[in-house]
């Protein structure tokens, strides 16, 4: 009774061991522990036989020298020990000294034991191994010791022989994995196939049944599906077909409840199995399982001894199915996350082609500052096969100053036969990205199309309500627009004109601030806009929008700099023009002493001459053409001197009255009245009274030259308090001035009489600027024309220089201020604007 | 007979003037400049001067100095250049006219007979 309590103890405890997840070698340690425990010896080992049968080696001991463990190798028949494997019969032995089986292996700690049972570890006939327990003490073992050892020894065979199989399978498994490894490149599906396949030959093969299916459980649909078969099935695409939920059939039973089933009296009535199964008259069915989790199921059909006679399944074989089964489940788990590590792989392949091209792209971009140039190469990059891959794409800009979305450039086929044959001529180029850049660079624009056409038209407002693309920008934020024609965001105009149906945007952000959009779709192949795709044009667009951002900021430099570049110009060009009126008044005053004598004695010469004599002509001549030149000469002296102006105080009746004298004689030779309206108290004004007298007489000049034929002159002048303005009035009854030369009437060189330079009004408006005042025409046609003159009573700079009395330092100081003024402003308008 | 003294550098200038002074009526000395004219002036009281500014030598400016510092000699002067420029400043200079040259001598000859009234 006593023994029996014992025997089934450890039995029961064994059989726990044998069922634990641990590895083989804990489980036989736990199981010689055990033993040494419960049958109070002193030692206990396993012996198990290698490969091959023909030795055996030590996996597990208590009490004798740990480090013999794997160590000792006996051969079979050798010592007690082998003596047991070969007879496969228990033995006690009272005194193993004097045994004459016994073989000693010093170091082993075998020698110090006296008496011992050596039990074999029997499965189907054949030895796995041998269990043997020590005792120091002599003593003489009954044969219950013996049974007990015996039961324990049967107990834990079928969990070594599955334990022995899984070793097997692991190192089959290895080998798989290494052969895996070096056919990954080849296709890794086929693999997970072929070993899913094995895993049913293997199974069908150890059990020796007709056939054996894999099911795994879909993780998306949550369905059971055949994955293998194996042996001979009469309607493999039938059960290939079946789906099972968890739950249905026997493979859905074993799944869901994680627990094996053996069916050994299948009919036709058989509840919870399917029609199909029940051709078969025994089943044997284990769930699959990795770290608790099934993941799909192994079932054998209708096992069959050695002459193929029909027969059950038992507990051994569920067993081995068993241990198939969790090793099944591992390659398989192994070889999925072969998968996911490829998957991922491939993935972070396609990122890293992603960023490959990112770089290709921003390298392309970084090629060019031009604005035009880059908007191109990003457009195409958007839709480049090797590129974004897009069949259209448009790119938008915002406009701060209206605050609008400016379409700026559209890339794309204009219809499905144009993007055809693009497609095949980039296809048939077989360009890369690097040298289709350096294409685009060439070509400069491609032949306008109607989409770019299109495109260009694009102006949208940045608000709420104006659709899709203000939205991106408002937002800052892509969108992936499914069905444009059934969006409410979408603008319907854009729609309608450039046939979207699916497309997608996304912001071109540069500093935190959106500066424009890209507008994609695939009108043309209708491949779907996937978010991957998207966050690559994201990735991209953030690279672009800096590359035009660094454009816009460099054409702004160059407009600066162009700017600065044509002020200096115009500086050189003005200082030229002094040195050239220098030039002139030199030459001028050179010239005039000639003149004086020619013309003087041409005057004498025509004086003389009496007006019958044919000579008379060309001294007349002579004293007229002089005349002219002489006027041209003052002229000429005036502009050149008219940027230094030189002031004094001065009243301007004064300088008006010595302006009309100069006229005295030749307004009276045209019949020309001159009247005056000369109010009282006007102040004196600070003026070059040479320039402002050059005014009044260019005036006057041009108004003889209107009232040729006679007229009126009227000349008035006021002085306006408010205002603090002199204004001076010159009125004339020449019958004005026709449309087209009124415009021209201040430009240099303008002239519609037939002699003069025509420099008259373009030295009067210079002058008047230049002193701070305006002139303004009133132009009556058919009457006359009155300009009127006005100029500040008071200067507004040099109060206290006018003093000092240094008129030309003054005045080339204030040339000075106005310039830089100038150039300062003219600056900021480009910069900031 | 009023005697005008005609001071200038240009040879065919100086010519001019005194023909056509010489038709006028007047009396015409002629200097090519300043130090000829003061040589003149040294033996005789012109009742006019008429000066050219720019001359080699000494110009008409030094001269009209000369001049208005000999306080008991109170000819007056017109000026005739070919400078407009320095109108304003020789109006200060008590000449009495400015003419700036011209091949009409309208201007000059009244000037000198309003002067030598």
């Amino acid at each position: 009774m006593e023994n029996n309590k014992i025997e089934y103890e450890i039995l029961r405890d064994i059989l726990k061991i044998s069922n634990s997840t641990l590895n083989l070698h804990e489980r036989l340690n736990q199981v010689v522990e055990k033993i040494v425990n419960k049958m109070h010896v002193d030692a206990g080992a396993v012996y198990l036989m290698k490969k091959g049968g023909e030795a055996l080696s030590l996996k597990a001991a208590v009490g004798l020298n740990p480090e013999m463990i794997n160590g000792i190798s006996l051969k079979v028949g050798e010592g007690i020990t082998g003596w047991v494997a070969v007879e496969k019969t228990p033995l006690a032995v009272r005194d193993i000294f004097q045994d004459p089986r016994m073989k000693k292996f010093p170091g082993s700690g075998e020698e110090k034991y006296r008496s011992m049972i050596s039990t074999p570890i029997l499965f189907l006939g054949k030895c796995l191994g041998v269990i043997n327990i020590w005792t120091i003490a002599e003593k003489e073992f009954t044969t219950d010791d013996l049974h007990l050892l015996s039961s324990i020894a049967d107990g834990i065979g079928g969990s070594i022989r599955n334990a022995q199989l899984y070793l097997d399978a692991t190192e089959q498994y290895e080998e798989l994995v290494s052969l895996y490894d070096i056919s990954k490149m080849l296709s890794s599906t086929l693999e997970l196939q072929e070993l899913i396949g094995m895993v049913t030959r293997k199974s069908t093969e150890f059990i020796g049944a007709s056939g054996c299916m894999l099911h795994l459980l879909d993780g998306n649909d949550n369905l059971l599906k055949v994955k293998s078969m194996y042996g001979l099935y009469k309607n493999p695409e039938e059960i290939s077909r079946t789906h099972l939920k968890l739950g249905e059939g026997t493979a859905g039973q074993v799944a869901a409840k994680a627990a094996p089933m053996m069916i050994n009296k299948l009919s036709k009535d058989s509840e919870n199995v399917l029609p199909m199964e029940r051709i078969f008259s025994s089943l044997l069915c284990v769930p699959m399982t990795v770290k608790e989790r099934v993941i799909g199921t192994l079932t054998l059909h209708d096992k069959k001894d050695a002459f193929g006679a029909l027969v059950p399944f038992d507990k051994d074989d569920m067993n081995l199915l068993m241990a198939l089964a969790s090793q099944g489940a591992l390659v398989l788990e192994n070889a999925w996350n072969y998968e996911r590590a490829e998957r991922l792989f491939q993935e972070n392949a396609q990122k890293a082609n992603d960023f490959a091209i990112l770089y290709e792209i921003s390298n392309a971009m970084s090629t060019t500052m031009n604005l035009d140039q880059l908007l191109q190469i990003i457009l195409k990059a958007v839709t480049f096969g090797g590129g974004l891959n897009f069949n259209r794409s448009i790119l938008l800009l915002v406009n701060e100053k209206t605050n609008t979305l400016q379409g700026m450039l559209g890339v794309g086929p204009d219809s499905g036969e144009d993007a055809f044959r693009i497609w095949t001529e980039i296809g048939s180029k077989k360009m890369s990205f690097k040298e289709w850049i350096a294409s685009v660079k060439a070509s400069g624009h491609d032949r306008t199309s109607r989409f770019d056409h299109l495109a260009k038209g694009i102006r949208i407002p940045i608000e709420y309500g104006k659709g899709v693309l203000a939205l991106t920008v408002l937002e800052k934020r892509g969108f992936n627009i499914r069905n444009a024609r059934e969006d409410l965001r979408i603008n319907p105009e854009i729609l309608q004109k450039l046939e979207f149906e699916s497309f997608a945007t996304v912001p071109l952000i540069s500093q935190d601030r959106v500066i424009g959009v890209i507008i994609v779709d695939n009108l043309y192949n209708k491949r779907e806009i996937t978010e991957n795709d998207l966050r690559r044009l994201e990735l991209f667009a953030s690279q672009a929008g800096l590359a035009i951002e660094n454009a816009k900021v460099y054409s702004d430099l160059e407009m600066a700099a162009r700017s600065i570049r044509e002020l200096q110009d115009r500086l050189i060009q003005s200082e030229k023009m002094a040195a050239l009126g220098e030039m002139a008044a030199s030459i001028a005053h050179e010239i005039r002493n000639p003149l004086v004598s020619i013309g003087g004695f041409a005057r004498r010469l025509d004086s003389k001459l009496d007006a019958s004599n044919p000579e008379k002509r060309y001294s007349r001549i002579i004293v007229k053409e002089v005349g002219r030149l002489e006027k041209v000469l003052q002229e000429v002296l005036a502009f050149s001197r008219s940027a230094e102006p030189m002031f004094s105080e001065c009243n301007v009746i004064t300088i008006l009255e010595e302006a009309l004298e100069v006229f005295e004689e030749s307004f009276s030779e045209s019949g020309i009245e001159v009247s005056r309206d000369f109010h009282d108290g006007i102040p004196t004004i600070h003026v070059d009274s040479n320039q402002i007298k050059q005014v009044f007489i260019n005036l006057f000049s041009n108004a003889q030259h209107a009232m040729s034929k006679g007229g009126r002159l009227s000349v008035g002048c006021e002085y306006k308090e408010v205002e603090g303005e002199v204004m001076v009035y010159v009125s004339d009854t020449g019958g004005g001035i026709s449309e087209d030369v009124i415009t021209n009437i201040f430009n240099p060189f303008f002239t519609t009489k037939h002699t003069g330079t025509g420099l008259g009004l373009a030295i009067t408006h210079r002058v008047v600027d230049a002193h701070g005042g305006d002139i303004l025409v009133k132009n009556e046609p058919g009457v006359g024309v009155t300009f009127s003159i006005s100029l500040p009573a008071r200067q507004k700079q040099g109060a206290a220089i006018q003093e000092m009395d240094l008129s030309e330092a003054r005045t080339s100081l204030k040339g000075k201020e106005i310039h830089h003024k100038g150039q300062e402003d003219f600056l900021d308008d480009k910069v900031k604007g | 007979m009023k005697t005008v003294l005609i001071v200038d550098d240009e040879e065919n200038i100086r010519t001019l003037y005194k023909e056509e002074l010489t038709d006028e009526g007047y009396h015409v000395i002629l200097a090519s400049n300043g130090y000829e004219a003061l040589e003149v002036l040294s033996v005789q009281k012109p009742d006019a001067i008429i000066l050219d500014i720019k001359m080699p030598g000494m110009d008409g400016v030094n001269l009209l100095k000369l001049i208005k510092e000999r306080k008991e000699d109170d000819i007056p002067v017109i000026i005739c250049s070919a400078y407009e420029e320095y109108k304003q400043d020789f109006s200060l200079w008590a000449s009495e006219e400015y003419i700036v040259k011209s091949s009409d001598l309208t201007k000059m000859k009244s000037a000198l007979k309003r002067i030598l009234k």
